[in-house]
């Protein structure tokens, strides 16, 4: 009975500390930075540069299917493979104090990745290259992978100067 | 003292119990799927012809349309009144759909439930061996 | 008395709730629920049978992958893709897909060579 008294003397007084807080005004912010990870559960499948490093100009079409997976997006005949997937390198909480009110969230700094490669007519890879560029999204939700109209005018500038 | 806490311990316990229960929400299953939107499927019996009039050309073939696939889209709701969205999507293309009970535009398509229905058919093109198979 | 022993089963209860078993290994998935796909003898309907359409199909029908959801007690669910609207139905989130499963198959349908991908640890 005597921890039950305590515990609850603790209680009340992050209650008070809560309370005084939210009479006052500011903000804080923390950036914390990690290693690159997926930026969200349904953006797993992130090709590591162990496994891009696999690949080769003798690869088949279906070499690189047992080895890579699935891709995100074929076209052409399946002459055009695109891998894509999004990492998250830093996460920055924000916590938002007014009279009466709290507001917090979590601004994550994203990279997109896209791996474009092509085969020839007869399925032999014949090049690939991958490409990166950085968002910010507002939390998990904000994370939509693939983005095929991106992945669509990438291929495209890409296409346009193979050989 | 001991008569208020008691009461405290049950009043948690059934709380908790309540909300397992009431957790286990209830969306359509796989047998009511078979029971209601396939019940004219049956194998060794029913032909080609029937399969796609009821559901139109299938979204995927194998080995010669040996074994076709179809993907059957439906409402996140436990009632067999409504019916099923059959849904080719094509790429570059508006997806074709059949028997839609609402506007597609008006559907939530995030909580709908996704099925596949694989059948095979034999030389004379009647079914013989057929699977649904929910998705996650 | 009666009610410690009331609060400590409560306890026990709610931590039976957090427990979870371990991830499954390739090697447990391949020797439990996928250990129907064999080299050699599976054909391209069993795989289909069971697995319903294939996520991406090659070659013709020579190469089937599907994305799969397997969970930590070994249920192997084929993923289904989320979208927002049905316009952006091939564009979605590929839902829960924790491993993807290539198999190639040979001229007279029967499954020549397979593999299990991880993509991220079943839940």
């Amino acid at each position: 009975m005597g921890s039950m008294l305590h515990n609850f003397r603790v209680a009340l007084s992050l209650t008070a500390i809560a309370s005084l807080a939210l009479c006052c005004s500011g903000c804080l912010v923390v950036p914390i930075g990690h290693k690159e990870t997926p930026a969200s559960p349904n953006d797993a499948r992130a090709l590591t540069p162990q496994m891009i490093a696999t690949l080769n100009p003798a690869m088949s079409r279906e070499e690189v299917l047992l080895q890579l997976g699935e891709p995100d997006f074929w076209w052409d005949g399946q002459r055009v493979f695109a891998y894509q997937w999004t990492m998250s390198t830093l996460d920055v909480i924000w916590v938002a104090v007014s009279p009466g009110s709290i507001f917090g969230g979590d601004i994550r700094a994203l990279k997109f990745h896209t791996l474009l490669m092509e085969f020839d007519a007869n399925g032999q890879l014949k090049r690939w290259e991958q490409f990166a560029s950085n968002s910010a999204a507002l939390g998990e939700a904000d994370v939509i992978s693939p983005r095929k109209s991106s992945v669509l005018a990438l291929k495209s500038r890409w296409r346009s100067t193979g050989g | 003292m001991d008569a208020k806490w008691s009461n405290l311990i049950v009043f948690i316990s059934a709380l908790l119990f309540a909300s397992l229960v009431g957790g286990c929400a209830h969306p359509y299953t796989t047998p009511e799927v078979n029971r209601t939107w396939l019940n004219f499927l049956q194998d060794n019996r029913t032909t080609r012809q029937q399969v796609i009039a009821k559901l139109g050309e299938p979204t995927a073939s194998f080995e010669n349309g040996r074994i076709v696939a179809y993907r059957l889209i439906g409402p996140n709701a436990p009632d067999p009144a409504r019916d099923i969205y059959l849904f080719k999507p094509l790429d570059g293309i508006p997806p074709i759909v059949a028997r839609a009970p609402e506007p597609l535009d008006e559907v939530d398509w995030s909580v709908r439930l996704e099925w596949s229905l694989v059948l095979v058919y034999d030389p004379q093109q009647i079914v013989t061996r057929h699977s649904v198979v929910r998705r996650f | 008395m009666n009610h410690k022993l009331l609060l400590i089963v409560l306890g026990c209860v709610l931590c039976g709730c957090d427990a979870q078993p371990q991830a499954p290994t390739r090697d447990q998935i391949e020797k439990g629920p996928l250990s129907f796909v064999q080299d050699g003898t599976t054909t391209r309907e069993d795989v289909l049978l069971r697995f319903g359409t294939p996520t991406g199909q090659f070659e013709g029908d020579r190469i089937l992958t599907f994305r799969l959801a397997i969970s930590r007690a070994l249920e192997v669910t084929p993923a289904s893709r989320v979208a927002l609207t049905y316009r952006h139905d091939d564009q979605g989130v590929w839902n829960g897909t924790t491993h993807e499963l290539v198999v190639v198959f040979d001229g007279k349908n029967v499954v020549q060579k397979h593999r299990l991908i991880q993509i991220q640890d079943p839940r």
